[in-house]
């Protein structure tokens, strides 16, 4: 702290002596505009496979009939007592987690895991819930080390490490187990919903699904305001444009909007259509050799977007369409970068 | 006979950009003390025996780029239009330069012992500063970067120093020949110095390269900042210094028959070290700015501007001591000089004429490497009056005139000086500077 006063210092002693002398200036600044035009860019983003795995992996659920318990004379909508129940294994449920990879080598990850018991007797502790890969791998297995009893929640966190996954996946209870109640009635339809989410940190590689399409659709909500603040009379002119870079080996479909609050779109951008990024030259083993550029040159009109500062959320539409390749790769310098630069002359007054 | 002079030099004002060179005391018959900053043999050669100049004030203040005539105009303008700004920033040239300094001499004295050897004593407080930058940086902010597009503009040279510090030095001067033809005076001055204040940014410049179509913008920072403020940075103590120094004047003045004068003189060699609360803060790099990064664009797109801060404002922060250099200078004097006979039988010079060359030989000091030829000139009535004037090329480009009056009243000294008086004429000077000086003579 003490350092950066000095700086301060420093730089305050340069700004004095620099600023003497506008402060002898009478400028009457109502009779001068100030006109300059800037040139640069404005904002990014950058796609990688981390951000589109995990905006692809949507949590998946897993649906457990209470009629598989296996519990003598169960019927649904009759009250039962019901002694120990299992261990039984319930029928696994195939979801595709991603459908964008074929595998994927993680170097961190987690699953989140939730659920609440909505059967009227516990979940026992030593029940197992497994999730395998398509070629039988375990991607992870956790069991339960206490009763969940009727209407509690349960949720954990398990970290995946150094794991190859293939996918789809497999998930199901193993080792069901509970303490069985009496007089305990199941409802119709009553189902155990298992949660899972699948959370993304790090990887090596990916291999991408050839030959297919994937779209991903997302709205997301700004945790920033477009409004400014000025008391100088000022008015903007100028266009924005667009600089695109595809470095996935992929074709890529874009389209983006802004939407207010409601959902209701305020702008859509590339004229309401998508702009397509041509896929990368591939080399032998599926890398992309250098990304692919499309640079849409003064695409926007500032007054095109007025309504800017009431967007709150932008909607984003990306299709990939992977090509036919025997072999196509992924790995942390594989990118998509969306650049917004403006080209704006600003009269104030 | 001895007699004691009091001089007085009143302040006048000199437009002269950088030239920190007190003309009416180089050229003045009565104010060989206050020249002996720029020739320590003069201490000799008055002819009083023993010199005290009670205060000798100097100061100055100028620029290279705002001359009278453009500061008129600007405070003289009713209704400034873009047309006004455009034309400031026209006068604005690619490198400019600021100069403020002071150098007051609370006491100085000298004496001579016999014939042949003098000696002198000054403490000087000296507080000067020199700020160099570009033009273009002006013109970006006036315009915006784009007529730059495509082009990699220096918004430097972004250069500061500003030191104050304290110099007590002790001159000896030694009539090292004479003969009927000749007489060499040579005198030394080692001089200590202590630094109270330092702002040191030797050559520091910023780049700017943005892309033809806006794409990127790169920005080269290329700066070295020092600091040292006395005390421990927070509680500023001017009493406690912030570094030290060792410094040499050394000259000599040569008398060929009686009325050809030489002189040769490098003063202000050396400099301080900083050692207390040195601070460096450096920054060789070159960051490409794409925009403001966005992050979970597919989630809550969260903007990430801090990064950008940091890239920007990174830089490597060291507590290691410095140098600042002293204004060293080369003085190189000739002289003409008629000498004559008070009624009182006093020598004095009736008529004097000079010829100086002034070069700066320390880039990154407060003087630089400006250069002065000055032509001055001198006449004294019975040994009372002093009047005289200069005339100066300053870095071959800028010319200034100058005149004083000096007065010997017994033991009393007075004179008026200044380096400049072309801005009172002329509308195309661009500085001013300060003297004062009052003495005692035996």
């Amino acid at each position: 702290m003490k350092q950066k006063n000095r700086l301060a210092l420093a730089l305050s002693l340069f700004a004095t002596l620099a600023l003497s002398w506008q402060a002898c200036s009478p400028l009457n600044p109502d009779n001068i505009v100030w006109e300059p035009e800037f040139l640069g860019p404005i904002v990014y983003t950058v796609l990688d496979p981390v951000e589109i795995a995990n905006a692809a992996a949507d949590t998946i659920d897993y649906d457990s009939q209470a009629d598989q318990l296996q519990i003598p004379n169960f019927q649904y909508n009759q009250s039962i007592n019901t002694g120990p129940v299992g261990p039984v294994d319930l029928p696994e449920e195939f979801d595709a987690l991603f459908d964008l990879f074929n595998n994927i080598t993680v170097n961190s990850g987690k699953v989140f895991l939730w659920f609440e018991n909505t059967w009227p007797i516990a979940v026992g502790a030593g029940s197992t819930i497994r999730a395998t890969d398509s070629v039988q791998g375990i991607l992870f297995e956790y069991t339960l080390q206490s009763d969940v009893q009727p209407g509690e929640m349960f949720e954990t966190e398990i970290e995946i490490t150094n794991k190859t996954m293939e996918f789809g996946f497999t998930i199901q209870w193993i080792d069901f187990q509970s303490p069985g109640g009496n007089n305990v009635t199941f409802q119709s339809g009553n189902d155990l919903v298992l949660y899972y989410d699948f959370e993304l940190e790090d990887f090596t590689i990916a291999i991408v699904k050839p030959n297919n399409e994937y779209v991903l659709e997302d709205e997301s909500t700004f945790e920033f305001e477009f409004e400014g603040d000025s008391d100088i009379e000022q008015d903007v002119t100028g266009t924005f444009s667009f600089f695109l870079e595809n470095n996935l080996p992929s074709g890529i479909e874009l389209e983006m909007k802004l939407l207010n609050g409601l959902g209701d779109t305020l702008y859509s951008f590339f004229n309401g259509q998508s702009v397509v990024l041509p896929t990368p030259q591939i080399d032998g083993n599926g890398y992309t050799v250098a990304p692919t550029e499309v640079d849409l040159i003064d695409a926007v009109d500032i007054s095109d977007i007025d309504q800017l500062q009431d967007a709150t959320q932008l909607y984003t539409r990306t299709k990939f369409i992977t090509p036919a390749s025997s072999m196509l790769v992924v790995d942390n310098d594989n990118y998509i970068r969306i650049q917004l630069t403006a080209d704006v002359k600003i009269k104030a007054q | 006979m001895k007699r004691i002079t009091i001089t007085l030099s009143i302040a006048c004002i000199a437009f002269t950009a950088g030239a920190q060179i007190n003309f009416p005391a180089l050229y003045g018959n009565n104010s060989n003390l206050a020249g002996s900053r720029y020739m320590p043999a003069m201490i000799g050669m008055d002819r009083a025996g023993v010199q005290i100049d009670l205060v000798n004030l100097y100061a100055y203040a100028g620029n290279s780029t705002f001359n009278r005539s453009l500061s008129e105009d600007i405070l003289n303008n009713p209704n400034p239009s873009n047309q006004t700004v455009d034309e400031v920033l026209a006068k604005i040239k690619d490198k400019n330069e600021a100069f403020v300094g002071v150098a007051a001499q609370p006491l100085n004295f000298s004496f001579k012992v016999g014939e042949r050897l003098a000696f002198g004593f000054n403490w000087a407080e000296r507080f000067e500063t020199r700020l160099s930058f570009g033009g273009e940086f002006f013109r970006m902010m006036w315009q915006g970067n784009k007529p730059y597009a495509g082009e990699e503009v220096s918004l430097g040279p972004i250069t500061a120093n500003a030191v104050y510090m304290r110099e007590v030095g002790i001159t000896g001067a030694f009539k090292a020949l004479e003969s009927d033809e000749l007489k060499l005076w040579v005198a030394a001055r080692p001089k200590m110095m202590r630094g109270y204040l330092s702002l040191y940014a030797p050559d520091n410049d910023i780049r700017v390269f943005t892309e033809q179509n806006g794409k990127y913008i790169d920005l080269t920072f290329d700066y070295d900042l020092n600091t040292a403020f006395p005390g421990d940075g927070e509680d500023l103590n001017p009493f406690e210094a912030a570094g030290s120094g060792f410094g040499f004047d050394l000259g000599g003045n040569l008398q060929i028959g009686e009325r050809l004068h030489a002189s040769l003189n490098l003063v202000d060699i050396g400099g301080l070290k900083f050692t207390e609360n040195a601070t460096n803060f450096s920054s060789v790099q070159t960051i490409r700015y794409r925009g403001v990064e966005i992050d979970d664009i597919f989630t809550n797109a969260v903007i990430r501007d801090s990064v950008l801060f940091e890239e920007l404002t990174a830089y490597t922060e060291t507590n290691e001591d410095y140098t600042h250099p002293l204004p060293t200078k080369l003085v190189l004097q000739g002289a003409y000089r008629i000498p004559g006979t008070t009624a009182g039988g006093n020598e004095y010079y009736k008529h004097s004429f000079f010829f100086t060359i002034i070069q700066g030989l320390s880039k990154h000091s407060t003087f630089g490497t400006y250069n002065i030829l000055s032509a001055g000139a001198a006449t004294d009535l019975g040994g009372i009056f002093n009047v005289g004037g200069n005339l100066n090329l300053l870095n071959f480009n800028q010319l200034q005139f100058g005149a004083f009056i000096g007065a010997r009243l017994a033991f009393i000294r007075l004179g008026v000086g200044t380096s400049n008086l072309v801005p009172l004429i002329l509308p195309s000077s661009f500085s001013s500077d300060v003297n004062f000086t009052l003495g005692l003579s035996f």
